[in-house]
């Protein structure tokens, strides 16, 4: 096997190392440019607490329960990390947002109204809610008189 | 200043060092069989039921104001699985190999568009980008040997490297070294226990519950992530890296299950020498069949006087 003699164009050369060049560009820069990414995979360091949004489905007596959204059809799923956009949308896109939540929910037999977000802190080795703070309250059929909390 | 250009007239040799265009050939094939595997059984469908006001699509995707429907996105898996099959049975090669990997761009994009940054594609869909740019000659049966193949070849497995270099460095970069000396991972196996769906939870506490194991652990990540480039430099070290990625992420998805497969998929394609270990084993299956016909060899030990006078004073 002679090894070919026909050289590599330079443009595809030079293309490929500029391809190499934003990629590293994008993970030294820490943006997302999906699929381009800067990979931060596990890379924060967790301590005994961490914060979290904890959304709560309000049901009609008033109780609360969790939803977990590992659970939810696989569309819904991870789409609670849009809530850490709800200071920038309006009363009514949160309301929408909370009403795909709510109806999913209701369809596996939970009774919700409405829904609480709080930003809670949770204890690493129990997963057990320390403090929470209540930040929004979404839904179409939330009480008249709340919304965003101070 | 010299020295500089030395090492950049390296790293240019590098990747224009001539490689086998079988290989080459090998790589693209097992790339496309991979393409067709995820496009066909990942839950792409599934992506439909994105809620309009919860879609978030990645910058190419935004002309979509909703995801497509559900049959849409049947066809482009039925497109993007024939064109990985297609690719395999040699029929227009190089286009299908294309149209299989924007089909998974665009699913995998899909599923990014829930608010998350979603990695389990992005390893096979940034590795595959060079080998679009591979030569349309290139075939399975070929013997040539050139740059040509060399280059996209080795352009890839410098992305397969530089991905896992970039999420060591961002460990560091973020947690610093306590990272890996502090109680981090023993508080991240906690946390597997309770949140994630992984496989393991109690297992997951029996680590967690060990310090000692946990620094380890934690310890052989970053040498393994931070030395993902040394595999390039070092072609025996090559093999270590998919071994090493395979042990890496099956521990990912068993503890917390997250689904990798396709960042070990994409080591072992890039970082193993299939045409040699073809070569071998068709080496090996012509030689026991060679035996299996010709009659064994009998060893008649010579005398022991003749032996004698063979020896050296």
């Amino acid at each position: 096997m002679a090894a070919e003699q026909i050289r590599v164009s330079r443009s595809l050369r030079r293309g490929l190392l500029a391809y190499l060049a934003v990629l590293l560009a994008v993970g030294f820069t820490s943006s997302e440019l999906w699929p381009l990414s800067s990979f931060h995979l596990f890379s924060g360091r967790q301590h005994e607490f961490r914060r979290a949004y904890a959304v709560q489905a309000v049901l009609p007596d008033g109780s609360e329960q969790g939803i977990s959204f590992n659970t939810l059809p696989v569309g819904l799923r991870h789409t609670q990390r849009q809530i850490s956009d709800f200071a920038e949308w309006s009363q009514s896109r949160r309301d929408e947002s909370c009403d795909e939540w709510i109806e999913a929910i209701r369809a596996e037999g939970t009774p919700a109204r409405f829904i609480r977000i709080y930003w809670a802190k949770y204890e690493m080795k129990t997963s057990r809610r320390v403090t929470a703070a209540l930040r929004y309250v979404c839904g179409s059929d939330r009480p008249p008189e709340s919304s965003e909390p101070a | 200043m010299s020295r500089v250009r030395t090492w950049v007239h390296r790293a240019d040799r590098w990747f224009i060092a001539p490689e086998p265009e079988r290989r080459l050939a090998i790589v693209l094939t097992l790339f496309s069989v991979a393409l067709a595997i995820r496009i066909a059984l990942s839950p792409f469908a599934s992506m439909a039921e994105i809620p309009a006001i919860q879609f978030d699509p990645p910058i190419f995707l935004l002309w979509l104001s909703s995801p497509p429907p559900v049959w849409a996105i049947v066809v482009l898996q039925a497109i993007g699985v024939a064109a990985g099959l297609c690719f395999a049975a040699r029929q227009r090669p190089h286009a299908a190999f294309v149209v299989a990997w924007l089909a998974l761009l665009l699913l995998a994009g899909l599923r990014a568009s829930r608010g998350k940054i979603m990695h389990p594609d992005t390893m096979i869909l940034l590795a595959c980008v060079p080998l679009l740019f591979a030569p349309r000659d290139t075939r399975r049966s070929g013997s040539r040997v050139g740059a040509r193949y060399g280059l996209p070849l080795r352009t890839s497995m410098a992305v397969v490297a530089i991905i896992y270099f970039l999420t060591g460095y961002q460990k560091l970069a973020t947690s610093g070294i306590a990272w890996v000396t502090s109680d981090n991972l023993r508080w991240v196996m906690y946390r597997a226990t309770n949140i994630y769906s992984g496989h393991a939870p109690g297992v997951a506490r029996w680590v967690a519950d060990r310090a000692w194991l946990c620094t380890l652990i934690a310890l052989s990540t970053i040498l393994f992530e931070c030395g993902a480039p040394l595999t390039l430099a070092f072609r025996r070290l090559r093999p270590l890296l998919p071994i090493a990625a395979t042990g890496f992420h099956t521990m990912i998805w068993f503890f917390y299950g997250l689904d990798y497969s396709m960042w070990i998929a994409s080591t072992w394609i890039l970082f193993i020498e299939w045409d040699t270990v073809v070569d071998r084993l068709r080496r090996r299956v012509v030689r026991s069949r060679i035996t299996a016909f010709v009659p064994p060899v009998v060893h008649v030990r010579p005398p022991e006087s003749r032996l004698r006078c063979c020896r050296r004073a």
